[in-house]
């Protein structure tokens, strides 16, 4: 019953992002976004037979409907991290819009918010494997595994997304050669698909690989979103205070859901520790609140867990390194 | 001769497409049709391949990469797709109402495709380069060498490629925020296979081609590719014979392939049997060539049905379309419809 119901839950979550996106983005991005966002990620488990990490779904439902399921799963995280990391971003005037950099933060976002979801759906048995929480070691082995998962997943992302943002909403979208971007994605699920069975340290080098260069190019590249509105496009000048926050409001509806089913349903508050990255980005949503205030809040969490927390604070040291760059750079001026 | 030969082959005539396709269709075309073409296939051919626990052929040389089971037909796709375009609309030229009809091109391309398939998989099963692994005595009456259900494939398979890049790009709906919803029609080829029985693509095909055949007698979309006076030929100065010969490059390479075709199945196989498989690409061929009367090529299909019956009633289906094309064209010409 809890299954269908958080799935039903994530159907409507999708749907207010869908209008969001409508009314924000207007109608090109919003339907490009949504369904070749759809056809890829339904297009995922292609890889199936050359998995190298995944969880097993152990339901008694079919094929489409977990890939259903999944995909709208996946499509919500998606459009919500690249709301909230575009909105941070904003925050570094540096950087405002700067694709590569908003690219990086929301993948990296994309990690935060899945893993506490992660987590909660394995325990409440959708996904195989239960991983056991204590205060000394809550990156345990599961959850370690799901974390990398996750990384992965979060590449996944970053190459499809980043050629439909270069195609889409960047300067290239008038080039004659912008599909050939489309490549971009594909080459990894190809390396993947016909090299046949590889060391997961390969894995980790490539998954390094694209990440570093992504980093190296949110500093450099100074290339900047450009949404293609039209004139079918709601007006964009008077957005409702409710609907530029549906994003925000999704987040917070999620990690309520997350921690009603911690507390009530499955009685370990503990679990909660894995919200804890998503509720950074909560408070770095509010402009009002200063940038150092969740890095303070980090700290203890560093030190008490060492290592193992670093990289659920990736994203604050990012955006760390971003503030750092912005006043390297002459403070308030903007990337041209 | 193996299948790593036939790629290569593949290959070389796929470079001439794509400088014909460049000439004559400018450069953003021929960037989105071989982009798009072959990550597409490359797809289908994984899934058929790697995904699905048995896949639907498979390739008897043991000599060839696993890595190259998807690649080599994925050229062979990306030929297919563009040829068959080229070849219709040349031979849907001889009807005035449809020669620009969008439906009309698509319907026809995945005859052709159909066509190509005929005598490739004729000769290639022959020679066993590959075999296909499921039941196909699915109407074997009315083929020979090759199993029906590998054309109806082909056809289907070419089909949903095609009609979604056409609306995509070659439409009035090129310009329309919502285009991107056309995808949806080659995607649901994909989950066809991955998540029905291997039937299914063929249900979904069956509705799609009468859908298509029906759309493109009622609704007259255009086709819109380059304009010609945006076509980089102009850039270049050719002499007239050169221009001609560029512009036959589709009819070239068609040729040329059922050169190798026609010699593989009499000196290779020595069943001139087989040659039956190629007389749809032939009167598909004869088609484009304006010079060749029709009703030349109606009386070789009608000669050709009293000889050997049922074996060549599928061969007769690029003249049958054609025919009903121009019958239709010819009623609407004379209530006073304007294409």
């Amino acid at each position: 019953m809890l299954i269908p119901s958080l799935f039903i839950l994530s159907l409507f979550i999708l749907s207010l992002l869908i209008l969001h996106s409508y009314i924000h983005r207007g109608l090109r991005f919003t339907i490009n976004f949504f369904i070749i966002g759809f056809l890829w990620i339904s297009n995922k488990p292609w890889d199936e037979k050359v998995r190298y990490v995944s969880s097993k779904v152990i339901s008694p439902r079919s094929d489409l409907t977990i890939l259903l399921m999944t995909t709208c799963v996946w499509l919500t995280i998606f459009y919500i991290s690249w709301v909230l990391a575009e909105k941070i971003i904003k925050r570094i005037k540096y950087f405002r819009g700067n694709l590569f950099s908003v690219l990086l933060l929301s993948s990296l976002i994309i990690v935060s918010i899945s893993h506490c979801i992660e987590i909660t759906l394995m325990h409440i048995g959708w996904w195989q494997g239960r991983p056991v929480y204590s205060i000394s070691g809550f990156l345990n082995d599961n959850s370690r595994f799901i974390l990398s998962a996750w990384i992965i997943f979060s590449v996944y992302f970053l190459l499809a997304f980043a050629a439909f943002f270069l195609i889409e909403c960047s300067r290239y979208r008038r080039t004659n050669w912008k599909c050939l971007l489309i490549f971009l994605p594909f080459m990894r699920e190809w390396f993947f698909t016909y090299l046949g069975p590889v060391k997961p340290s390969l894995f980790r080098i490539i998954e390094s690989l694209i990440f570093g260069s992504l980093f190296i190019l949110s500093l450099i590249c100074t290339l900047r979103i450009e949404y293609c509105y039209s004139e079918t496009s709601p007006d964009r000048k008077s957005p409702k205070l409710i609907s530029s926050n549906i994003p925000f409001l999704s987040t917070l509806t999620i990690l309520l859901v997350i921690f009603i089913i911690d507390i009530f349903v499955l009685k370990q508050p503990l679990m909660l520790i894995s919200t804890i990255p998503a509720m950074f980005f909560i408070l770095l949503y509010f402009d009002k609140i200063p940038f150092w205030i969740p890095l303070i809040l980090s700290l203890p969490f560093i030190i008490l867990w060492e290592q193992r927390f670093i990289l659920n604070i990736a994203p604050l040291a990012f955006i760390l390194i971003l503030h750092i760059f912005s006043l390297m750079k002459g403070g308030n001026s903007l990337a041209q | 001769m193996n299948v790593l030969f036939l790629s290569i082959t593949s290959l070389l005539s796929l470079i001439f497409l794509i400088i014909h396709s460049y000439l004559f269709r400018g450069t953003r075309l021929t960037i989105n049709f071989f982009t798009f073409a072959f990550i597409w296939a490359l797809m289908k051919e994984t899934i058929a391949q790697h995904v699905i626990d048995r896949p639907v052929y498979e390739f008897i040389d043991s000599k060839i990469p696993v890595f190259l089971n998807a690649w080599i037909p994925t050229i062979g796709w990306v030929f297919a797709f563009y040829l068959s375009w080229s070849l219709a609309e040349q031979a849907i030229k001889r009807t005035k109402y449809f020669q620009h009809s969008l439906f009309a091109i698509s319907l026809l391309s995945a005859i052709i495709i159909a066509s190509i398939s005929y005598c490739v998989e004729a000769a290639a099963i022959g020679t066993g380069w590959w075999r296909w692994t499921i039941d196909t005595r699915y109407m074997s009456n009315f083929v020979i060498g090759s199993p029906f259900v590998a054309l109806e494939a082909w056809a289907f398979f070419g089909m949903h490629f095609l009609l979604t890049f056409f609306l995509i790009e070659c439409s009035k709906f090129k310009e329309k925020d919502w285009k991107g919803v056309f995808f949806v029609i080659a995607a649901s080829y994909h989950w066809a296979l991955r998540f029905l029985d291997l039937s299914s693509p063929r249900i979904f095909g069956k509705i799609l081609i009468s859908l298509i055949f029906v759309l493109a007698l009622t609704w007259p979309l255009k086709l819109e590719c380059c304009p010609p006076e945006q076509m980089p030929i102009r850039r270049f100065k050719f002499n007239r014979i050169s221009l001609q010969i560029l512009a036959n490059i589709p009819l070239f390479v068609s040729l040329f392939m059922l050169l190798i075709l026609i010699t593989i199945d009499i000196g290779l196989l020595h069943k001139p049997e087989l040659l039956i498989s190629c007389l749809p690409i032939i009167f598909f061929i004869l088609l484009t060539i304006d010079k060749v009367p029709f009703w030349l090529l109606v009386l070789m299909v009608f000669g050709s049905i009293l000889t050997f019956e049922k074996k060549l009633i599928i061969t007769t289906t690029p003249i049958i379309i054609i025919l009903i094309f121009k019958i239709s064209s010819w009623i609407k010409a004379k209530r006073g419809i304007e294409a």
